[in-house]
């Protein structure tokens, strides 16, 4: 039984349904915040060694977050922690009522680095409403574009982003201890990548002139040159549609493109190498980075990279050929895995707005999914998004993310998840070069330069900001061999003449239709949930892997990932005023999650096509305490 | 040859083996398509694209981001002598206003150029930051020089706004001039610095195109060709 909160059970075949007896199954009271801001504020006036640290904007992330926490310097710990999104992205507002065909176009543009993953999910979303299905060609296209996809993100976030966390430029600054030791300390896979010290590695994660940081930057080439052989763009392709591609496809595309992919078999294997030795390396300076970032492992993912000749892109089918995905869908509540199904995933989702810029919607339109399971009122298919920026303070309102939450539990979405997920699941079908062991999964990396490796992730007892990095590392392996594997797909259907890549559909003019596109970002879990009426889109949600991370406080004052992360964080920097104290274990922590906030403020003016892109910036200087 | 000579001859290579040749000019329209008068750059490149140029000039639409630009240019070092920048960029000065500028390579504190990198690497396109990640990563030529226009609109739309739309005359004449002729009258500048040109209203710029017509109308090949 997967639910602990919801009131959902299921039938020996698998339907869930309400617990009878259960007056108000949805129903909650809401805890007011009151009483903690009380606190906080009488420990502010009262102590001078409590202080507000902001980081407004918190820099080297993508997008507009603001970060606010209350540290008590003396010992050393983290007091409360408010994280904000501070820009609105309109989407919601912005599709309601155009053609279903151009959700994917328009959508797309929600994010510049996640460049391709919007236009994707959208796809499949309009699948499920229109419906139709992609021939298997098709789709194991969209699987090796999305692999090519994480190429350009992870690198960013593992050298150009969060990796300069660990460079000797902070290091030294912040812990020379630390950085000390890191100089006299051997790296065990010095054999692989070739750096004798961990010294050696930080000195390289230097921003703008380390050889990690620059390579990074490479690597974003390498990856957008490979995604465009296929995609013809990138960001925001315009051959990823409803039914498929609308791309030409040759057998020089595909050798072009394995050109590309043979770069990426060597680099996966030093990137996983560096990022062990460095989260190593920290756990043995300290063992009390172990806690930096630290917090339950409750994770949700839809999975990714369908199976070409399982996906239908039906709802009544998508708990089969979810589990057939190359990442295997799943719910991890306290590191257990307790669902590989997308309907059981799906109606657990719900959306709250207490403390966020928008105001609750009315009468909900669906109790149902399309096969019968009961769906909250707080579910995206039920969700209207209303704008309403005011009451700016911490008890009240103070961020433009919402508050998902999956059986009411604060949910993580992490990419580490496709990971953990598909090593525990057993479910996986895939096995050329992946295998699960329940505890563990195992890549076999083919040779390039270096000979062939098996590279093995291993689920790690404690989650934290460290293994965030290291998942996220071992994350690029998985893509590699999951693009091979579908470069392979592609191959063999080209040989045996199967050459379609789309397939042709009607655009639904009458009725009522109503879809859910279960995909992922670089950083995670991403849905897009939509309903047409009479061929327009009636509802359109967007829940990215972001909106989980750097929610606000739910109804019942859980907070957020990063919020609750933070607060578990100890202070192990060292500094001997406030003046010299500058954060970076609690930038460490936020910066793990690789945040990707929605990045473009975008207002649409009822009754009219105008669109505003500025004043609706709420930036937390002028919020109140 | 010796082989790092060899590495050098294949760095100023395009792919079919012929060695890059300077004395290009590129004329650029930067800035995020589809939001009015941010988006002059990129709108006007069709309309540049349609006057008659000399041969070694190109336009291009480079709203693909900083860091492809820079990337895209470290594949033909040397090839462009003169680089021309056109722009919506918001100032807070006065709406409409038309400023041009020689870009003088003065580059912010090396934490102002790693966010700059952050953001374009995260889908930030802006002058600004092409400007500064060109300068640091070392792909600009010589010569670089930026025509900046304040926009009145920025709402999602192709339309530029009256006003801006009124100045297309002397925005293409400004580029074009700056393209073909010398650069020594501009004043060099750092990026965004008002005081650099101060305001031109719309009206005034086209007298003052008119007043730098001095400039001769020289095939640009052989000014570029001078000027080396």
């Amino acid at each position: 039984m997967c639910f602990k909160n919801l009131p959902i059970e299921f039938d020996a075949n698998g339907k869930a349904y309400l617990k009878e007896g259960v007056r108000n199954p949805y129903s909650y009271e809401t805890r007011s915040l009151d009483e903690q801001a009380d606190r906080i504020k009488d420990l502010l006036e009262r102590n001078g060694h409590i202080k507000s640290v902001n980081f407004d904007p918190v820099t080297r992330v993508a997008g507009a977050l603001a970060f606010h926490s209350v540290v008590d310097l003396k010992e050393r710990r983290v007091i409360e922690t408010n994280s904000m999104a501070t820009l609105f992205r309109g989407y919601e507002v912005i599709l309601k009522g155009r053609d279903p065909r151009d959700a994917a176009f328009i959508s797309s543009r929600a994010c510049g680095v996640c460049g391709g993953v919007h236009s994707t999910v959208s796809a499949l979303c309009m699948e499920m409403a229109f419906p139709v299905a992609p021939p298997p060609l098709g789709i194991a296209l969209r699987n090796l574009m999305m692999a090519l996809e994480f190429w350009y993100d992870n690198p960013l976030h593992l050298f150009l982003l969060a990796g300069p966390d660990y460079s000797q430029a902070i290091v030294q600054t912040t812990n020379p201890e630390v950085w000390e030791k890191a100089r006299h300390t051997p790296a065990p896979h010095a054999e692989v990548h070739g750096y004798k010290t961990v010294g050696d590695i930080m000195t390289d994660l230097n921003p703008l002139t380390g050889a990690l940081y620059l390579a990074g930057l490479a690597m974003t080439r390498t990856a957008r040159e490979a995604y465009v052989l296929i995609g013809a763009k990138y960001p925001h392709p315009e051959t990823v549609i409803p039914g498929g591609m609308s791309t030409t496809i040759s057998l020089t595309v595909f050798n072009e493109v394995y050109t590309h992919l043979r770069q990426l078999f060597d680099y996966c294997k030093k990137t996983a190498c560096i990022w062990d030795d460095i989260v190593d390396f920290f756990y043995d300076a300290n063992p009390d980075y172990k806690k930096t970032g630290v917090r339950p492992a409750n994770m949700i993912d839809t999975g990714i990279w369908d199976d070409p000749f399982s996906y239908d892109g039906t709802y009544a089918n998508c708990n089969e050929w979810g589990e057939r995905r190359w990442a295997t869908p799943g719910v991890i509540v306290d590191g257990q895995l307790v669902t590989t199904k997308l309907q059981a995933l799906n109606i657990g989702l719900e959306e709250f707005v207490e403390h966020s810029y928008y105001e609750n919607w009315d009468t909900p339109r669906f109790q149902t999914d399309p096969v019968g399971n009961p769906i909250s009122p707080y579910h995206m298919w039920n969700k209207e998004t209303k704008p309403r920026p005011v009451g700016q303070n911490w008890r009240e309102k103070y961020s433009w993310s919402t508050s998902p939450r999956w059986d009411r539990k604060v949910m993580e979405a992490e990419c580490s998840a496709r990971l953990w997920n598909t090593a525990a699941g057993g479910v996986l079908p895939h096995t050329r070069f992946l295998e699960p062991t329940g505890t563990s999964l195992r890549m076999h990396v083919p040779e390039s330069t270096l000979p062939a490796m098996d590279m093995e992730w291993h689920i790690p007892d404690v989650w934290n900001a460290f293994e965030r990095n290291r998942g996220r590392a071992y994350h690029l392996v998985m893509t590699t061999v999951v693009a091979l594997d579908n470069w392979l797909v592609c191959m063999d259907l080209l040989k045996q003449g199967k050459t379609q890549v789309h397939t042709p559909f009607e655009t639904p003019r009458k009725g009522s239709q109503i879809g859910v596109g279960f995909w992922g970002a670089g950083r995670g879990f991403l849905t897009h949930h939509a309903t047409i009426d009479h061929g327009a889109l009636s509802n359109y949600q967007i829940l990215t892997p972001s909106t989980f991370n750097a929610s606000p406080k739910d109804p019942w004052g859980q907070p957020g990932p990063y919020e609750e992360s933070v607060l578990n964080t100890p202070i192990l920097e060292n500094f001997s005023s406030e003046a010299e104290y500058k954060g970076i274990d609690i930038l460490r922590t936020i910066r793990s999650f690789d945040p990707c906030m929605p990045c473009t403020t975008h207002v649409h003016v009822s009754g009219s096509d105008r669109v505003i892109t500025r004043e609706v910036n709420t930036c937390a200087c002028g919020i109140d305490d | 040859m010796t082989d790092r000579a060899q590495e050098d001859r294949v760095d100023r290579c395009d792919k079919g083996g012929r060695e890059y040749q300077g004395g290009h000019t590129l004329i650029g329209g930067v800035g995020h398509p589809f939001l009015r008068d941010v988006s002059v750059g990129p709108t006007l490149v069709p309309a540049l694209q349609k006057l008659e140029w000399p041969e070694g000039v190109e336009i291009y639409d480079i709203h693909f981001g900083p860091i492809h630009v820079m990337q895209w240019l470290q594949e033909k070092p040397g090839y462009y002598s003169r680089i021309i920048l056109l722009s919506g960029v918001t100032r807070n000065r006065e709406p409409g206003a038309v400023y041009t500028y020689r870009w003088n390579g003065t580059l912010p504190a090396a934490d102002e150029i790693q966010q700059r990198v952050c953001e374009a690497v995260t889908g930030i396109i802006g002058l600004d930051n092409l400007l500064i990640i060109g300068e640091y990563f070392g792909v600009w030529p010589a010569e670089v020089a930026v025509i900046e226009v304040e926009p009145c609109e920025e709402e999602f739309g192709a339309e530029l706004s009256d006003r801006v739309a009124a100045a297309v005359p002397a925005i293409l004449s400004s580029v074009r001039k700056m393209a073909l002729g010398p650069l020594d009258g501009l004043p060099a500048s750092p990026f965004g610095v008002q005081a650099a040109t101060g305001v031109h209203d719309v009206s005034n710029f086209t007298n003052e195109i008119q007043d730098r017509a001095s400039v001769p109308e020289t095939p640009a090949g052989s000014v570029v060709e001078a000027q080396r």
